[in-house]
């Protein structure tokens, strides 16, 4: 587990926590959200990544941390960013989302464009959502390097 | 078929000669060959007529995946090749061999089922794929490189998701047990397919693909996907259930974590990942996976309680052990071949004073310099090298001698010894477990070991803790009959769950899934051992994952008759292509006569009985639907399989009756 503070905030009710220590790279947490949300296996559209260090075993799953001060939200021009009412997951509306890409440039954590990618078929912006509450990452995980944690729990 | 599931749709075609890219559907294999190793097949059928060698431009090195590669289901992340294999002896002839990792997947991504090169470049180059985009580039920069920098230069020119196969100095130098490797260790390791791609002047495939594998029924797959890694624990290795046999000190002292070894693959196996281990004879740190056979580098501690022999108790130690891994998977040299075949041969000669030194260096097994000059002079083809290169029973012919004692651990076609208690003294596997090891050792092209992991292993591995009641009465429900486990019927019923394994190792070849982990049958899981999620037993998980991934409206007893369809048309090319009769299959009989490595249930040191083996073969031909006295398929089960075009072939060439 990764020790350290997570900020309770009214928003912010649960999140995904990696463990790179953990992680094996095999990759099931990229396939199942894929095959969860879009209906193929495709890690280009998966909501989560395993960045993999082949010649040094690091594998670091990169998944959105459901900000507390979501910048992306705020950057969303036509409001198609929603905080979940369920899971506080911080969620695009697809049917809302133009496909502008601002909410990608705006997350400070989306560098390599692995945390909000784009769906170039549908023309939306994708990220986590907590799969309603269960997370399929987490559920596939065989060695418990993903851990959904709900801030009712903390 | 309206919308292709499972499968990309095309198959990828690069002559390396004038460097044309063409493409063509799958369709027209997935139904009769599903994938992997029964497309394979066909395109060697159809492509590779007889007498090409290994190294003929005309050869054809065939990469294909099957519908489940890149998806959920696990241990899916697998790709198969194939061709006229130069490791094979005394001539080579086509065959197969299997690789992990992540790059099939990445070919699927990238739009394709497989890939097919033919012809030779006129300098090194390397393949890069780029979803659509197709170039066969120079290779300036990697030839000469070892595997593990040649991919990593290709990372850093193309980006860090790239996924490369490569082959190492050993490939580029034609050693006939040369493998095509991708990450630290993944290999198509068996059959010499290295020196294959190294013949073409071809020192990588580079690929990146940003697409996704469709699924038709993908909440059906899905849930499916998630309740077979439930019941995957320890795949059979049910003694390292709890710890997986992880050496507690190694995750501190060197970075020890479990590691994948292929795409989408959430099996707890015994495959690691160590990140920092010292170099002994090479300072540094060394890191990589260590799995499968890698573990025998270091030698197994003294006092040896397995095998008559202590064929493996060299004094390497941990960390050198560890060192020799990374270096032979980095010049591309196939582990299996050096630690079953190459050093245990060398160190009889040295104990029988046949050959006591190379090159004036002593052969000292115990020295892991030794090992690293061996690895050098092999792949480099230095001094004694060059000999060594062409592999274990090609080198006692130019030699001139150690022949008897190659007999002793190859057990054809040169192949050491696999799952059969006779050469392989890692594997314990005692009578009559290997009786069904030798059947399938005698008809087929390669060591059978996707075959061989589910009787031969399965039975050995899970005895100490299922009874041969349990055994035999699993046996008759898969095979048919009791006698099939039973230990006191040793030649009776054996052809039936030989058939039935081949089978299945076609299948776990062309979805593909793991071979060692698939079929599901024993379980710790449910009251009477039989493996099953609800009320779907675990020998039908792979159809299951298959309907649901593809939706191709098929049975499973019409996906078990393509698995028959493959492997009929597999011996049909050895027919036509190498004159395969019941004599080849029979020469497998010496090997198997001499006493076996462990004691079994009847606490005597057992052999072959040529007899009675001979009866078991004309019974296993007879199941097979195949003539008795030469072991050819006839025309009536080729047609039986939809095979008409290649009945009336072998007809016509005179070939069957």
């Amino acid at each position: 587990m990764v020790n350290r503070k997570i900020w309770v905030v009214p928003t912010m009710r649960g999140v995904i926590v990696p463990d790179p220590n953990s992680c094996s790279g095999c990759g099931g947490c990229e396939l199942v959200c894929s095959l969860f949300h879009e209906g193929e296996c495709n890690p280009t559209l998966a909501r989560i990544h395993v960045s993999r260090e082949v010649f040094t075993g690091e594998n670091t799953p990169e998944v959105c941390k459901q900000c507390p001060c979501p910048e992306c939200l705020s950057a969303c021009p036509v409001e198609a960013i929603k905080i979940d009412e369920k899971t506080g997951a911080i969620v695009i509306v697809e049917e809302d989302c133009t496909g502008c890409e601002k909410c990608m440039a705006a997350c400070l954590f989306n560098e390599k464009k692995t945390i909000l990618r784009f769906n170039p078929e549908k023309n939306v912006a994708i990220k986590c959502d907590l799969c309603g509450g269960e997370p399929q990452c987490v559920r596939v995980c065989p060695h418990g390097a993903l851990k959904y944690v709900k801030m009712e729990e903390a | 078929m309206a919308k292709l599931c499972g499968w990309a749709g095309k198959i990828l075609r690069v002559d390396l000669t004038d460097g044309r890219v063409s493409q063509e559907d799958t369709v027209r294999y997935v139904e009769r060959f599903i994938g992997g190793r029964g497309i394979n097949a066909k395109i060697a059928w159809d492509e590779i007529p007889p007498g090409i060698d290994a190294f003929d431009p005309e050869n054809r090195l065939i990469f294909t995946t099957g519908p489940l590669t890149g998806t959920l289901a696990p241990t899916s992340g697998k790709i198969v090749v194939g061709g006229v294999a130069p490791q094979v002896y005394p001539k080579p002839w086509y065959t197969r061999s299997c690789m992990g990792g992540r790059f099939g997947s990445e070919l699927k991504y990238a739009g394709y089922d497989g890939l097919i090169l033919q012809g030779k470049a006129e300098k090194p180059v390397y393949l890069w794929i780029h979803d659509k985009e197709v170039e066969v580039r120079d290779a300036n920069r990697i030839w000469g490189r070892d595997t593990f920098s040649a991919q990593e230069i290709l990372m850093r020119e193309h980006g860090e998701e790239v996924k490369a196969a490569c082959i190492g100095q050993a490939g580029e130098r034609l050693v006939r047990f040369a493998v095509i490797l991708t990450e630290t260790s993944n290999a198509a390791g068996q059959g010499g397919f290295g020196a294959v791609m190294g013949s073409k002047n071809l020192k990588a495939i580079a690929i990146r693909g940003t697409g996704g594998v469709k699924i038709a029924k993908p909440r059906e797959f899905l849930n499916l996907c998630l309740a077979i890694r439930e019941e995957l624990h320890a795949p059979y290795h049910n003694a390292i259930d709890e710890t997986y046999g992880v050496q507690k000190d190694h995750v501190s002292k060197y970075g020890l974590k479990l590691h994948n070894c292929a795409h989408a693959c959430t099996t707890k196996c015994f495959s690691y990942y160590y990140r920092h281990v010292p170099g002994v004879v090479n300072p540094g740190m060394k890191s990589g996976l260590y799995m499968c056979v890698a573990p025998l580098f270091p030698g197994l501690p003294p006092p040896s309680t397995i095998g008559r022999a202590s064929f493996y108790n060299w004094k390497i130690g941990f960390e050198a052990g560890f060192e020799l891994n990374v270096i032979s998977n980095q010049y591309g040299l196939n582990q299996w071949e050096l630690i079953l075949g190459m050093v245990p041969w060398l160190r009889m000669c040295r104990d029988e004073g046949i050959m006591t030194e190379m090159d004036g260096t002593p052969i000292n097994v115990d020295d892991p310099k030794f090992w690293v000059t061996l690895f050098r002079k092999i792949t480099f083809r230095e001094g004694l090298g060059d000999a060594l290169a062409e592999g274990g029973e090609r080198a006692t012919d130019i030699l001139g001698k150690g022949k008897e004692q190659i007999r002793r651990l190859y057990a054809a076609y040169g192949y050491s010894g696999h799952w059969d208690g006779h050469g392989d003294r890692v594997n314990v596997v005692s009578f009559p477990v290997w009786i069904v090891s030798a059947l399938q050792w005698a008809t087929d092209t390669r060591d059978p070991f996707s075959s061989g992991h589910c009787y031969a292993a399965s039975l050995s591995l899970w005895e100490p803790i299922l009874s041969w009641d349990t055994f035999k009465r699993i046996g008759k429900k898969l095979y048919g009959s009791e006698k099939a486990c039973d230990p006191f019927t040793p030649y009776e019923y054996k052809a039936q769950p030989t058939i039935w394994h081949q089978h299945r190792s076609v299948l776990k070849d062309s979805l593909p899934v793991c071979d060692a982990v698939f079929p599901r049958i024993y379980s710790k899981k449910t009251s009477d051992n039989f493996a099953r999620i609800g009320d779907m037993d675990g020998p039908s998980f792979e159809y299951n994952m298959f309907a649901a991934a593809t939706g191709v409206n098929m049975g499973e007893k019409e996906l078990y008759e393509a698995c028959e369809r493959t492997f009929n048309l597999e011996r049909a090319l050895q027919v036509r292509n190498y004159g395969r009769t019941r004599v080849k299959d029979e020469e497998i009989i010496p090997y198997f006569e001499e006493k076996e490595q462990f004691l079994g249930p009847f606490n005597k040191y057992m052999g072959l009985d040529r007899q009675k083996f001979l009866q078991l073969l004309d019974e296993y031909y007879n199941l097979r639907g195949w003539d008795v006295k030469t072991g050819r398929p006839t025309k009536e089960k080729l047609r039986e399989l939809g095979l008409n075009d290649v009945a009336s072939e072998l007809e016509k060439g005179g070939l069957i009756q």
